[in-house]
């Protein structure tokens, strides 16, 4: 009677974490949002297996690039996240001996799924892992006799050096050797270990120095492929105390094993598995769910949300994001930027975003970085800025390599450039990963006709419009003079720099360019108009009939003076006071959020993906 | 033993029925379309398998190569990627020197065979060095992370890893040069990330700091002179464009650059007024006989112009040099831009002393992104200057003499426009040039799928022994600063000013 309880509430307790696994997967980890941020690359070619094979911890890295490169499928990812939790689960639980395992097992699976709730997480530690733990788990079974066993771990420890990477071999030597060191005839197995230690000692040495060609910094501590800086994961404790799970439960089992105490299997005898179950999943929730919490993970990870509804085209999701976030990131701001300008109603949105780094807020390759060469692809390809779009597109291999994403803007870039050859071997690379079919099957014809291409509004627009001949700054202002010189009636570049001018408070030239523009509305969006309100108000300048303002944005002007001037010189308070009804005017910017009054600067931190 | 006469039996039967009925194919009565294009070619007697991929949509292939004696090597294969034994190869190529080889391909479509007409390559005695040392660079901008210098084994698909700079912390390596063809002497410039120049003396290995306060910048651009002691470099103060020009996307110009000469023995920079002037001095490259200083010339900049600065014509000149006294002579024109009408870059004289080889385009020398760079052959005998057949419409650029002078390799995107691959082309005893291919790999399908430039092909007549160990032990050592010429009264801070 006691054991089919035990039977069913231990099912329950596989059902429940089966359920909640799930539950998590999807809704924090989020696949789809992994992959987005990584782009890991995959080729089913040799050459791009055999790029692989030179150095320690490669095929894990093959491995994870291959499965992570599904992750392009939400579904499908989750459901590999959740086997390989569950196979993490299965090879502790059959590497341990311990009563309790059933529960504990489930403890690195949460430790698993909090750490991939990291979008820098390093994938391919998952594999590592699991081939790790493989080797334990084949090596505690099959260690009874010394002299195989001796030989087994120096095989063990081979195969882990070279599949796995050089970080894991710890790992597994001490679990390996404190396995063997647990059997009996324990004289024989101390000198059997010591023997090991002084043979893997060497043979780590003799690795890195002779076998490998490593950088010194990599040739005895590392556990996942060095990535660009901004790209890069830095471990912590946590990091480590998954890393070394295995470790750590493995001495506990043998340390209950070995001193025969029994408090263990005592314990679980006396108190109702319930109890035990309860507290397990407790942990379990408390392990996946605690970190993500600890490490903030909407605030961390809204950025890559944000850029990733921009990739789709969702403007209007992007911009609510953004709108929801309660701290200024200058990523989100560029995304943000991007979404307005695309949404068909850019200007009057500007500031529902602080717009606290102005005119650098919509420049999105103000920093010559890693971190904004999609976003910069992206940007550029939206304005018509081909040459541009193409330059972050192949940047991005180098932080990226073989991304679909750069791929894909590549293929119509090269076809807007009539460079056929190049987009395509773009196309064939596409083809030869796994998630491009419907891309490669909508273009591939354009190479033969490329008459499809003049045929694509798309493409022949951008053709159409796309400058040549001029020498690109870094300055965002001659970028968009040099786009509205080849067009003038490019609308996407006049409002980039209706809103330069206004987020760089220079409001002559935003007053002549609204001359110019002013051939293309019937009417001046809000934004546009408070902005020529406050250009006549410092210029000393009639404005209103001149420009149409409407009553209602006098009234609201007059509103905001007035309310300055009550505050006299305490800024803060007027600042407060005029927050909820002017916060996403140009007044407001104007005055208070402006980088020229308060000298707002974009600082690269290089930490921010120190996490968990 | 029944079983095995009848596995023969099957193996042979597999063997005879691939192959077409001769006398029952359909002529296509054309070329078909392989990748990359090996057909027409010179081809030196010493080079690797020429693999290709039939561009020819068929069930099945059907491959035979065909020496001048008649001797044959047939392949028969649904794949349309052909994988030619290299030691078949080797002994096909060796029966057709100085005279041709043959390469029939048939494929056989709906149940019929379809023979396309032969692809007639000649191959001739004169070898090219059997190394090509190169860098390959997954960069196409101004960002870089992976590099790496290989050396391959142009008589077989062998390749050797001689520095990845994943082993010297990612740091960019470039400007791989020998003196006269020869891999014991090297030097290479390591930037950014534990810089300075590694330098191979006979396997005797040194970090030189080559920056000193008399030099615009470290070393750059290196030649070195035939006596392997001495090495010529630029010095400059660099600018880099981006352009939203499609055939120039990127281009780079000196704000400054003079020439200077190294001393590999005693560890000393030295120069010379005449090529310190305020004009842009760079580019240099020896005579074979260690006399002249060849070197691309460009006036300076006016007050930063920026048209004066990159849309700037350079010539050739040199200037006459004794090693034994290390005295200069004068500066002579060898080629103006205001005559040629073409700005040039890269000068390398033919091992005979004869031609001088160098990449023309219409503007500022930095031209491994000009697509309009091409190849020009000048004749400093016979003083005429010529554009070799084997230009493309894409931009060729870096280029190597083999140590015969019957060779040469160069880098061209004439694939796709955008990556560097590097071609081989021969160069016979009166200056003409047969039509280039691409260097053959075991895989040609790696070179449209790989998103990485061939960089700077040189070519070694051997292997370069030094293990990529000693190169990265190298780069993590302290360097050593090299001094500047005391003797000398000027410094290289362009201008030939007195030295402080």
């Amino acid at each position: 009677m006691e054991r089919n309880r035990s039977i069913i509430i231990r099912f329950l307790f596989a059902l429940i974490s089966i359920s909640y696994s799930f539950f998590f997967i999807f809704k924090f980890i989020r696949p789809e949002l992994y992959f987005h941020f990584q782009q890991p690359p995959f080729l089913l070619t040799s050459g791009f297996f055999y790029g692989y094979l030179s150095y320690p911890g490669g095929f894990s890295y093959y491995l994870s690039d291959f499965l992570s490169h599904l992750f392009y499928f939400n579904f499908l990812g989750g459901l590999i996240i959740f086997v390989l939790g569950l196979l993490i689960y299965f090879l502790f639980y059959w590497t341990l001996r311990l009563k309790a395992k059933f529960f504990m097992a489930t403890i690195p699976v949460a430790m698993f799924f909090a750490l991939l709730c990291n979008v820098y997480f390093p994938f391919s530690t998952i594999i590592s892992f699991i081939i790790t733990l493989s080797l334990i788990l084949l090596t505690r079974n099959f260690s009874k006799n010394t002299s195989f066993a001796f030989i087994l771990i120096i095989v063990g420890f081979l195969t882990t050096y070279y599949l796995a990477g050089i970080g894991y071999t710890y790992v597994y030597a001490i679990s390996s050797i404190l396995a063997l060191l647990s059997n009996k005839a324990l004289k024989k197995r101390f000198l059997a270990g010591a023997v090991l230690v002084f043979i893997i000692s060497a043979l780590l040495y003799l690795l890195a120095n002779y076998m490998f060609l490593l950088s010194p910094s990599e040739m005895y501590w590392t556990f996942f492929r060095k990535l660009a800086l901004f790209m890069s994961y830095k471990p912590t404790k946590f990091y480590y105390l998954f890393v070394f799970s295995p470790l750590i439960l493995m001495a506990v089992d043998i340390l209950a094993e070995w001193k025969k105490s029994h408090w263990t299997l005592e314990y679980l005898d006396k108190v109702k598995i319930i109890a035990v179950a309860s507290v397990f999943f407790a942990i379990f929730i408390s392990i996946s769910l605690y970190f993500p919490y600890k490490w903030d993970l909407s605030k961390k990870r809204n950025f890559v949300l944000c850029d990733y509804y921009n990739e789709q085209g969702k403007w209007e999701k992007t911009i609510e994001v953004a709108k929801q976030s309660t701290e200024y990131d200058y990523l989100t701001n560029l995304n943000f930027s991007r979404a307005i300008f695309n949404s068909g109603n850019s200007l009057n949105q500007l500031f529902d975003y602080p717009q606290v780094v102005g005119k650098d807020g919509i420049h999105p390759d103000y920093s010559y970085s890693g971190e904004i060469v999609f976003l910069s692809q992206d940007a550029y390809y939206d304005l018509g800025l081909i040459s541009e779009s193409r330059h972050w597109a192949y940047e991005s291999f180098i932080g990226f390599p073989y991304n679909t994403r750069a791929l894909k803007a590549l293929v119509k870039i090269h076809f807007i450039n009539r460079q056929f050859d190049a987009a395509a071997n773009c196309l064939d690379i596409l083809e030869k990963g796994l998630i491009s079919s419907d891309f490669v099957k909508k273009y591939r014809p354009y190479l033969k006709d490329t008459n499809l291409v003049n045929n694509d509004p798309e493409l022949a627009e951008k053709r159409k419009n796309m400058p040549t001949g001029f020498e690109i700054s870094e300055s965002l202002e001659l970028k968009l003079n040099i786009l509205l010189e080849k067009d003038s009636s490019n609308k996407k570049a006049l409002e980039y720099l209706l809103a330069f001018y206004m987020l760089d408070s220079q409001l002559d030239k935003f007053m002549s360019l609204v001359d110019y523009a002013s051939q293309y509305y019937n009417q001046w969006p809000e934004i546009v108009q408070e902005a020529i309100v406050v250009y006549g108000a410092v210029r000393g300048k009639k404005v209103i009939k001149e420009y149409g303002i409407s009553p209602n944005t006098v009234e609201r002007f007059k509103y905001f003076s007035l309310t300055l001037r009550n505050c006299g010189k305490d800024m803060d308070l007027a600042k407060d006071l005029l927050y909820p009804d002017f916060k996403n005017s140009y007044f407001y910017f104007f005055k208070f959020l402006n980088p020229k009054v308060t000298n707002a600067k974009i600082v690269v931190n290089l930490d921010n993906n120190s996490s968990i | 033993m029944n079983k095995y006469i009848w596995a023969i039996y099957i193996v042979l039967l597999l063997a005879v029925s691939c192959k077409p009925d001769v006398a029952d194919f359909i002529d296509e009565k054309k070329e078909a379309s392989i990748f990359p294009d090996y057909s027409g070619l010179v081809l030196p007697a010493n080079i690797a398998p020429l693999n290709f991929v039939v561009k020819e949509k068929a069930d099945k292939y059907f491959i035979r190569i065909k020496s001048s004696r008649g001797n044959t090597y047939d392949i028969c294969q649904t794949s349309p990627k052909i994988d030619i034994s290299e030691r078949k190869w080797k002994k096909l190529l060796s029966e057709s020197v100085n005279a041709n080889l043959y390469i029939s391909i048939f494929a056989k479509k709906d149940g019929k065979w379809y023979k396309y007409n032969d692809i007639k390559d000649s191959v001739v005695d004169k070898k090219i060095d059997n190394y090509l040392v190169y860098r390959v660079v997954y960069a196409n901008y101004l960002f870089w992370r992976k590099m790496e210098v290989i050396q391959r084994d142009l008589e077989s698909f062998n390749e050797y890893t001689v520095y990845d700079n994943a082993s010297g912390d990612d740091g960019c390596v470039n400007c791989h040069s020998f003196p006269k063809n020869n891999p014991n002497k090297m030097m290479m410039h390591f930037r950014v990330i534990h810089p300075g120049m590694l330098l191979n003396l006979n396997g005797q290995i040194k970090k030189i700091d080559t920056r000193t306060q008399y030099t615009l910048s470290g070393a750059v651009y290196p030649a070195w002179h035939p006596d392997g002691k001495l090495i010529a470099f630029s010095t400059i103060k660099l600018s880099p464009h981006i352009t939203t020009d499609i055939h120039k996307i990127i281009d780079a110009s000196d704000k400054a650059s003079d020439l200077i000469v190294y001393n590999t023995e005693t560890n000393i920079i030295t120069t010379s007024p005449k090529i310190s002037t305020k004009s842009r001095e760079n580019m240099p490259a020896w005579s074979p006989d260690g006399k002249y200083l060849y070197f691309i010339v460009a006036p300076q900049v006016e007050n930063q112009d920026i048209k004066s600065l990159r849309k700037v014509k350079y010539s050739i000149a040199r200037i006459e040099y004794n090693v034994n006294t290390n005295t200069w002579g004068n500066v002579d024109t060898v080629l103006s831009a205001s005559q040629t009408g073409i700005s040039m870059s890269f000068p390398l004289i033919s091992p005979d002393g004869r031609y001088l080889l160098f990449t023309g385009t219409d503007y500022g020398y930095f031209t491994a992104f000009h697509n309009q760079a091409d190849l020009y052959c000048y004749d400093l005998q016979a003083k005429t200057l010529s554009k070799p057949a084997l230009n493309s419409s894409s931009c060729e650029s870096y280029h190597t003499w083999s140590s015969n002078g019957r060779w040469i390799v160069f880098s061209s995107k004439r694939m796709d426009d955008v990556y560097t691959r590097p071609f081989i082309a021969f160069f016979d005893e009166k200056g003409n040039t047969s039509k280039p291919f691409v260097m053959p790999i075991k895989d040609p399908d790696e070179y449209s799928t790989l998103l990485a430039n061939y960089n700077r092909p040189e070519l070694v007549t051997g292997k370069i022994e030094l293990s990529n160990r000693q190169i990265r032990d190298a780069v993590f050592a302290e360097p050593v600063p090299a001094k500047f010429d005391t003797s000398v009264e000027v410094d290289a801070l362009s201008g030939a000013t007195a030295k402080k």
